[in-house]
């Protein structure tokens, strides 16, 4: 997929003004995140607490070892009879996905929702080899059809209104104008279920891989991933690195800690275990399997150990739900595959930090991506960590213009002696006095003072310092709310 | 050949670790347990579950009810069979499709369905039905039945294990599906089956079958505007018969 966050802060200018995303970034998330909670409530604060740490221990163990699981699983699907390739990088993966496609003479290609085809960009790939790519899932099938990128990692196509699928169905597939969503989703059921029984291939992404079992696990509430699964003869799954879990057994665990986090459902319609192609008695399964494991730069996240964590992250979403950012930019404006908190960690690792300067900045830290995450990702700390990264630059070569450094050795001048300090204060309480409306300063007239009021107003200082009150009796008062009660 | 080797990519791996190559093996309790302590996992596991069948059951129908699934609870063999014909004719299926079970050798399901002028296939590979007729005939058939191997009750849940006599498509391609739950068959929590399914991975030398599916009530989506539709890919009705285990 075409790397865009360079366009980070024009895109999320342009999606604040857009009403109907607004409308739309309320309501799906909105929505989410009261599920989620219900979901956490349900089973209680602290048993959810348990499972969420023994999910983050055993992905720390998994990363950690992430060599030896990778070599056991890759070697229990070969037990299996399913073929493992191994991709450096998008390129690779693609190249791999075509080889056994044209091998075979593959026309036709049914995808169940991958976020890793997303990064390889793999569908305008397949059309210009002459091979047609489907998408199965309804919003990646609206998102197709619309010919754009997922706005969020389980909800593709959240933005849009069902006007708007509506509009779409009637252009791009002749339907009527249909009204009811119903009916929508009956119109891809018909579309659908035809490309399925006639594809030659089935490619999938993957939840988790079980190392020592040698299995893939597909997480859908549709059916589509057992459709794709199924039907076609040949079926590829891809997956990142990070994606393998050690044993059967911790599927348990993040069976429950997935579907509540990502969507507040308890479990989801349909959980698909793979081990390899069909056996010979099977009544039915693909003749072939073939998993496909991608770097495509988790490396880069797994050597840096203030980043490493970040591997850990099972693609739920509820990061995003729950940022005061995400909920207002929405996804398109991150540029790349992986919006939101856990986006603006790895995505400019994986694809470059020169061209996502904006995404670690993006951000309050206010930490209820921490908070929510269903495996406990310090993603607050991560955003530190890349931000220090952007502002000490390269080796030798530094990121903070003189102006700036400036400014912020004056600032530590004025800051540092209390003289100096009440002094500056007393000056500028006076200067302020003209800008200051309702205990605000909402419009400063020269730069850089007018570049912070241009979008946002900037509290005036108080007449009375904090200082002067100290001395003047706060001190020595016990409960300074109960004191100003009693005023 | 495309892509790098295995040993290439956990080279890098190892690199991007720090860790030399050669490194210890890690130590993981949870595959550790060797076969004859699953095993023993797994009678504890079996004795549990006898001894709180009843609650179980209900846990079940009452989870199963919650997320979609039509549960229903016949208290004899016949109403078992009234409900399944009752089913068949509201859909007015001709033609039923269904796995080939051990529960349908109890329960009369054909016969009865017959009777009632559909048509009935049972699908297993054979010298009479090839691969591509098979599918044809679930691709048309408006009503799939099958038996199940386990019930969840922790979460609503039956599975599946496709083999000989148990397609996957008889669960997935006629809008409606009804499966059929024996009180032997129910499980109290995903950790369960998990080890159950575990001990049968050890015992079969390391092949437990190619696959293992998962259904939790019928096929739902809420990709337009957040509104659950279901039966957007899979069954839109998903029906639970539950039947005690003095019925059949």
């Amino acid at each position: 997929m075409k790397v865009k966050t360079k366009d980070f802060q024009k895109n999320s200018t342009k999606a604040l003004v857009d009403n109907q995303l607004q409308i739309a970034l309320e309501r799906v998330v909105g929505h989410f995140d009261v599920a989620r909670n219900d979901a956490v409530e349900e089973m209680t604060t602290e048993v959810w607490d348990r499972y969420r740490d023994r999910g983050r221990e055993m992905k720390r163990h998994t990363i950690e070892n992430l060599d030896h699981y990778l070599n056991l699983l890759s070697h229990r699907v070969e037990r299996n009879g399913g073929v493992v390739h191994f991709a450096k990088d998008a390129q690779q993966a693609t190249d791999v996905v075509l080889e056994i496609a044209r091998a075979r003479g593959v026309r036709s290609v049914v995808k169940s929702k991958s976020m890793l085809s997303e990064e390889m960009g793999l569908n305008h790939v397949l059309e210009e080899n002459g091979i047609e790519p489907v998408e199965t899932d309804l919003g990646e099938y609206i998102i197709q059809l619309a010919d754009e990128t997922p706005f969020h990692i389980i909800a593709p196509a959240m933005h849009k209104s069902k006007e708007q699928v509506s509009e779409l169905f009637f252009d791009k597939l002749k339907t009527k104008r249909l009204t009811k969503i119903e009916d929508m989703a009956a119109v891809a059921r018909v579309t659908l279920r035809e490309k399925f029984l006639n594809a030659d291939m089935g490619i999938s992404g993957v939840n988790f891989a079980v190392a020592e079992t040698g299995t893939v696990v597909i997480v859908t509430n549709e059916g589509n991933g057992r459709l794709s699964t199924s039907l076609p003869k040949i079926h590829v799954a891809l997956m990142g690195m990070e994606k393998v879990v050690p044993a059967l057994e911790d599927m348990a665990v993040m069976l429950r800690l997935l579907p509540r986090a990502a969507t507040g459902q308890r479990i989801t319609s349909y959980v698909n275990f793979v081990s390899g192609p069909r056996r010979r008695d099977d009544e039915d399964g693909p003749e072939e399997f073939h998993l496909v494991i991608m770097d495509n730069g988790r490396s880069k996240l797994l050597a840096d150990p203030d980043l490493r964590e970040s591997l850990y992250c099972i693609r739920c979403g509820a990061c995003l739900n729950i940022c005061p950012v995400y909920r207002k930019v929405g996804g398109h404006a991150y540029g790349w595959v992986y919006p939101g908190p856990i986006g603006a960690v790895i995505t400019p690792v994986m694809t470059g930090l020169s061209n996502a300067k904006d995404l670690p900045f993006a951000s309050t830290l206010c930490g209820a991506c921490k908070e929510v995450c269903p495996v406990k990702i310090n993603i607050p700390h991560m955003l530190l960590k890349l931000r220090t990264q952007l502002t000490q630059g390269d080796r030798g070569q530094r990121n903070v213009s003189c102006l700036a450094r400036l400014g912020i050795w004056i600032w530590s001048r004025v800051v540092g002696s209390q003289l100096t300090m009440s002094f500056i204060r007393g000056i500028a309480v006076q200067l302020q006095r003209p800008f200051v409306t309702q205990g605000r300063l909402r419009r400063l007239p020269f730069p850089p003072f007018s570049q912070w009021t241009k979008r946002r107003d900037f509290p005036a200082l108080a007449q009375r310092s904090f200082h002067k009150l100290w001395s003047d009796g706060l001190k020595h008062s016990e409960d300074p709310s109960r004191d100003r009660s009693k005023r | 050949m495309a892509g790098i080797s295995r040993n290439e990519f956990l080279n890098n791996v190892r690199e991007a670790l720090n860790k030399p190559p050669g490194s210890r093996e890690p130590e993981y309790v949870a595959l550790r347990v060797r076969r004859e302590n699953q095993k023993q996992k797994v009678v504890t596991i079996e004795a549990r579950v006898e001894a709180r069948r009843p609650t179980l059951l209900n846990r079940l129908a009452e989870t199963a009810a919650r997320w979609g699934w039509q549960v229903e609870r016949p208290t004899s063999a016949e109403e078992a069979l009234r409900y399944i014909v009752s089913v068949a004719r509201k859909t007015r299926a001709g033609l039923v499709v269904r796995s080939d079970h051990d529960v349908f050798s109890r329960l009369s399901v054909d016969a009865n369905l017959q009777n009632q002028g559909a048509r009935v296939t049972v699908v297993k590979v054979g010298r009479t039905m090839r691969r591509g007729r098979l599918r044809e005939e679930m691709a048309r058939a408006r009503l799939g039945i099958t038996g199940v191997d386990y019930a969840i009750a922790e979460t609503g849940t039956c599975v599946l294990l496709p083999r000989r006599g148990v397609s996957r498509s008889v669960s997935l391609l006629p809008p409606v599906h009804i499966a059929i739950v024996e009180a032997s068959q129910v499980y109290e929590t995903l950790d369960d089956i998990f080890a159950i399914r575990r001990l049968a991975f050890q015992e079969g030398r390391g092949d437990m079958g190619s696959n293992m599916t998962f259904i939790s009530g019928p096929s739902r989506t809420a990709d337009i505007e957040q509104t659950i539709v279901v039966g957007v890919h899979g069954p839109k009705e998903a029906h639970l018969l539950l039947l005690d285990s003095h019925q059949t």
